[in-house]
């Protein structure tokens, strides 16, 4: 699991990572399996996520919460990304939509724990399993790392989410 | 023996500690482990409160949560904290405390007099004096004043609460709610099976009744079993211990509410005053124990009248005797062990118990230890003023007279025990009553909650033990662990029946408390049964029986009994009322958490943000948006920027922030049919390339949002929804994919945050943009009205639309939001050089006024199509959600209220929105329209507004009517206009 590297830090526990790119593939219901596979294999993952799964790709992520979606995170922005036929669904480029925050464990499940009704206890969310969930009533994605939990946040609310995370964990 | 009230010896407290503190003024010592209450007996202090309605001297009566009459305001100024019970508020160096409802003081109170006129205020007062036939609603209304004036207990601080509160989330396997010996064993036993449990206890220490213990369990001293198994599960890493913890709520799904009170010796490190768990369980054990009841007497709310186990508790854990002259009344077995320890401790014991008979055990207790006990009598009467003095006492059996008078100093009183299940009545299980324990014992859930120990019954230590290592064996079975299966022990363990104790028949039951903390009588109770309020509902809504912070804990089975036999029915039949979270008083701090002040909503951000704001903007919250409002220049006020705003606009050019507009992505094959389905008009056959403004209804016809949709590919648009509507259209986008046309191959997404928008408005706004924007032709001819291109900016690719909301000639332009600043920056410059600027909401609003289009204030989710003047619009060739309840009759009517332009006749004065449209001389009634909004136009040189007027310009067109405003004071002769003030022709856009 990418777990360093690129992390511009802030605080010792709190932390932004820039230079990725997020690609978002809508397949339609009789092509997903098909779309999904040839996916995976053109962004060097070993298969296709389940819905609530993340798995390794050659330069990033791949991502699943919905059913016919799957995000590529990518934290580089060379490479061709791959494509989609119209008759298999449609590609949209959503990485200037979110910011990603990262939070060291264990603060981190303090933080999931005062601002999200997610259990993030290691057997309910493990690493490699990925949730959207609110924080502070932001709509919100996370997933955990090795060390780290990560946050896919709406950039419009990052500032506010990051500032109210920080105060948290300045309180302890 | 001691000197004074605290015993020399004894208790779980730490005597080399001193803690000062001031009650009332006067200061004192306590110890660390003392609870504000032990403390006061301690230092002498019995009497500490008034009652609610009458005034009366009122003491402690209780040593938990079950206090009825000890209510405190605690701290001082904004951190005072009134309502707090003096029993279960944990002593501290610094603790002030003040007695409450009294005045001037506790000792002298001016409202005692009520007691006075006592039979004026019984049972259904108010709704007989103030309310009902021949008695207006404007008496109520004048009475009222003064009687909530004279209501409620303690008053809150008028200050913001400056402590900090947390919410916390937390999940477990078992949740195991009390720490008495069965939820101990049931902690232990689960965490043992690999469970992951919490353990929450109010208390400050954990052990429940064993805190008090002077017997043994499992044959072992209570102290030392006690130590074993705390020591047990300190070591275990399953299990998450939460001290000062009271659970208040359960609700859906096995979810507990639980506030945590902070360590006050740690208040220095803690920041939180009190933590609301939000506690998520697959199971939940409740251990939370049983309540003692007083006994009915006349006078039973004296100071110094005290619940037998409270006695105990102050002279075992806290090592204090609060008095020297003890009589004990009890018609149950659990008092005797409290009466042993009182005169092992060498204080005068007086055991009156109400059986005729008790087991030999207990007669051997009182001989050996030197009770005075005698059997078949009760308390007829305390006496006494602000401490009682003396008892007298009779037979039992409630006939035949007073027999003697005892002196005391205490009265310690056991009318048997009600199992705490208030946590499961939330749950809708309804609690049987049984005879023989004379109690209440839960019923069965249908989720998987449990009560064990005293909460479901069973009395005696050993068997609680072992019903809760029972009931966890079973929990822990069902969650798929092994655990040692144990029997689940019978309710009950007394030698000797309880003995339910009848009313003497010469009592004066107006003396009779049964309810402690809202002054309800048994006079009261008789008065309810008399006059029909038989259920048990209706009586605690007649009486306000259990209405109070106390929720009725000590009053609920005594009144029930009463009704019982005044009813002639047995309490089974009767039933109990359901109880309701919270079980106890919650600060609204603790429900708030974090979410207070700066942290009350989350802020969204524009991309362009800081560099709206760092160049003097000021800012407005909209919504959860943070948006400029305007932009002044040096010592401008807001209607002198927003008019110098919309003049250079108008003559120049102008840059607005429209990164806030909903922004959805619709893709796939069938998106152009998508569109058409939600649109009132078509987007499927536009061209690649072009913009359209589109209006969508809701189901029942009325207008839902409007906004633009630009056709980017032959497979993808790019749809703007209005700012406040952008979440709500979304959703309405998934769900009709998901549920209505799942058929159609189309992906949705928002993409608001994706793109900074920057909307370039004015005449110069074709030159200022091919400075900075790249690959573009911006004539009329190559980029007309309503095109959409796409552009390029320092390499980075950017869209751009065609598009006016301002009635100018206007372009949209949507960059990748981290490029937007740059462009904002640019393009600023650009707008300086030709004399333009940067306009805000204000001005944003003002010009499309000016414009006649229409915004929030008239798409208010009651207008129509036509309301708004857009019918023809509504296309006649497709199917549209909306368009078939659209055509209903009623929102066809011609004399619906439809949108008009105002001018004020006179064209000085100026008129509000909200203002009520109506003829003169009919201002008080509700108009034939209102005024939605309205600004003053640089254009025109005076004030303008739309608004709606029920046969709208086919009937009103030229006319004059008043814009009346009768909150603000002002009415305004205004004429009825075409809402296009500014350029009908539409020339100034398509120039």
């Amino acid at each position: 699991m990418p777990d360093a590297a690129q992390v511009s830090t802030a605080t010792p526990l709190i932390s932004e990572r820039t230079g990725w790119t997020l690609t978002q593939f809508h397949a339609w219901p009789e092509s997903f399996t098909s779309a999904a596979r040839s996916i995976a294999v053109a962004c060097g993952a070993s298969s296709v996520p389940v819905p609530g799964q993340v798995i390794e790709a050659a330069d990033g992520i791949l991502l699943r919460l919905h059913p016919q979606r799957l995000w590529l995170l990518r934290y580089t922005k060379a490479g061709i990304l791959p494509d989609l036929p119209i008759g298999q669904g449609v590609v949209l480029d959503l990485s200037q939509s979110r910011c990603l925050l990262r939070v060291a464990m264990p603060a981190a499940t303090d933080l999931i724990a005062k601002f999200s009704g997610l259990d993030p206890r290691e057997p309910a969310f493990p690493v490699g399993a990925i949730r959207l969930t609110s924080m502070h009533r932001i709509p919100v994605t996370l997933w955990r790392e090795a060390h780290h939990l990560a946050i896919l946040c709406p950039r419009s609310f990052s500032k506010s989410l990051r500032e109210v995370l920080e105060e948290a964990l300045r309180h302890g | 023996m001691s000197t004074g009230f605290r015993l020399q010896q004894g208790g779980r407290i730490d005597r080399n500690s001193e803690y000062r503190f001031n009650f009332d003024g006067q200061a004192m010592t306590g110890h660390a482990g003392d609870s504000l209450a032990s403390a006061l007996l301690a230092n002498g202090i019995q009497f500490v409160a008034r009652s609610f309605k009458y005034h009366r001297p009122r003491g402690i009566m209780s040593a938990a949560l079950e206090e009825a009459n000890a209510l405190v305001t605690l701290g001082e100024g904004a951190h005072s904290l009134p309502n707090s019970v003096v029993t279960t508020e944990e002593l501290h160096d610094g603790l002030t405390a003040h007695a409450q409802h009294c005045w001037p003081s506790l000792k002298v109170d001016f409202a005692a007099v009520n007691q006075v006129f006592a039979s004026l205020l019984g049972a259904g007062f108010y709704y007989k004096t103030f309310m009902g036939p021949g008695r207006s609603p404007k008496n109520w209304l004048f009475y009222e004043h003064f009687i909530r004036r004279a209501a409620g207990l303690g008053k809150a601080a008028r200050e913001p609460d400056p402590d900090q509160y947390e919410t916390v989330n937390a999940f477990c396997d078992l949740l195991v709610i009390g720490s008495g010996p069965a939820g101990l064993e049931a902690a232990r036993i689960a965490a043992e099976a690999g469970l992951d449990v919490i353990l929450a206890e109010r208390d400050f220490e954990l052990g429940g009744a064993l805190l008090t213990n002077t017997g043994t369990i499992d044959q072992q001293p209570a102290a030392q079993w006690l130590a074993s198994r705390l020591g047990t599960l300190n070591k275990s890493a399953n299990i998450r211990i939460l001290k000062r913890t009271t659970a208040f709520g359960l609700y859906d799904g096995t979810v507990a509410g639980l506030v945590e009170r902070r360590d006050p010796v740690k208040a220095a490190t803690i920041p939180w005053r009190e933590r609301f768990w939000i506690v998520r369980a697959k199971r939940i054990i409740i251990a939370a124990g049983a309540m003692e009841r007083p006994l009915l007497f006349a006078g039973n709310d004296r100071p110094g009248i005290m619940l037998a186990s409270a006695v105990g508790s102050y002279l075992n854990r806290w090592a204090v005797a609060p008095g020297r002259r003890i009589v004990l009344a009890t018609t149950n077995d659990s008092a005797y062990a409290t009466a042993r320890d009182l005169a092992i401790a060498g204080l005068s014991v007086t055991l009156i118990d109400s059986r005729e008979r008790v087991s030999e055990t207990l007669h051997k207790l009182a001989n050996n230890t030197g009770i005075d006990l005698r059997l078949g009598q009760a308390i007829r009467a305390a006496l006494g003023g602000r401490h009682v003095r003396a008892v007298d006492i009779g037979p039992a059996t409630g006939q035949g007279s007073i027999t003697g008078r005892l002196a005391c100093d205490i009265v310690a009183v056991s009318g048997g025990w009600s199992p705490t299940q208030h946590l499961l009545s939330q749950r809708g299980v309804k609690p049987s009553w049984n005879q023989t324990l004379q109690a209440f014992l839960p019923g069965r859930a249908n989720e998987p909650i449990d009560c064990v120990g005293a909460a479901a019954g069973i009395w005696r230590s050993d068997d609680c033990a072992r019903s809760g290592r029972a009931i966890a064996a079973a929990a822990a079975a069902a969650l798929g662990r092994k655990a040692p299966v144990d029997d689940i022990p019978a309710p009950g363990g007394w030698e000797t029946p309880i003995k339910p104790v009848r009313l003497a028949s010469d009592l004066n039951l107006k003396k009779i408390f049964v309810d402690l903390q809202h002054d309800v009588t048994a006079a009261d109770i008789l008065q309810a049964n008399q006059e029909g309020y038989e259920a048990p509902e209706l009586l605690k809504r007649y009486t306000t029986l259990g209405m109070a912070a106390d929720q009725g804990r000590t009053s609920a089975v005594p009144a029930l009994a009463l009704l019982s036999e005044m009813a002639s029915r047995s309490v089974g039949e009767i039933g109990t009322t359901t109880f309701r979270p919270p079980f106890a008083p919650v600060s609204i701090g603790a429900l708030a958490g974090a979410e207070r002040d700066k942290h009350l909503l989350p802020i969204r951000r524009s991309p362009l943000h800081d560099v709206i704001a760092d160049s003097g903007a000021h800012m407005l919250e909209t919504g959860l948006w943070m948006r400029p409002w305007y932009y002044p220049q040096t010592g401008e006020t807001v209607d002198e920027a927003y008019l110098r705003e919309m003049r250079q606009t108008r003559d120049a050019v102008g840059l607005c922030d429209v990164s806030t507009l909903g922004k959805i992505a619709v893709q796939g094959p069938d998106a152009g049919e998508f569109l058409d389905r939600i649109y009132v008009n078509g987007f499927k056959a536009m061209k690649v390339g072009m913009a359209r403004y589109g209006v969508m209804l809701r189901e029942d016809g009325i207008v839902m949002d409007d906004g633009t949709s630009w056709r980017l590919s032959e497979h993808e648009y790019f749809m703007t929804t209005t700012t406040g509507n952008a979440a709500k259209v979304m959703a309405w986008l998934e769900d009709l994919l998901e549920t209505r046309w799942p058929e159609l191959r189309v992906s949705v997404s928002s993409v608001t945050d994706q793109w900074a928008g920057i909307s370039v408005a004015g005449p110069r706004a074709r030159e200022i943009l091919p400075a900075h924007i790249g690959g573009l032709d911006f004539t009329n001819e190559a980029f007309p009205f309503m095109a959409v291109r796409t552009g390029v900016f320092n390499g980075v690719p950017c869209r751009l639309a065609r598009i006016s909301f301002s009635g100018e000639l206007a372009y949209e332009v949507y960059i990748g939001a981290s490029h937007g600043p740059a462009l904002w920056h640019a393009l600023r410059n650009m707008a300086k050089e030709h004399g333009g600027c940067a306009y805000g909401l204000e001005a944003l609003g003002a010009l499309r006024i000016e414009k006649g289009h229409v915004g929030g204030p008239e798409l208010d989710g009651r207008t129509t199509l036509e309301d708004l003047g857009l019918g023809r619009m509504a296309s006649t060739k497709k199917a549209f959600i909306g368009n078939i309840l659209r055509q209903r009759p009623d929102l066809q009517r011609a004399d619906r209220a439809r949108l008009v332009g105002l001018v004020p006749v006179t064209k000085g004065e100026t008129f509000k929105g909200g203002a009520i449209l109506a003829e003169q001389g009919q201002e008080d009634g509700h108009g034939l329209g209102w005024v939605t909004s309205v600004t003053e136009s640089p254009s025109l040189g005076h004030w303008i507004g739309l608004g709606f007027i029920q046969g709208g310009l086919d009937k009103w067109q030229g006319k004059t009517i008043l814009a009346a405003d009768p909150i603000r004071g002002r009415s305004t002769l205004v004429k009825i206009v075409a809402p296009h003030f500014l350029d009908p022709e539409g020339t100034r856009l398509h120039a």
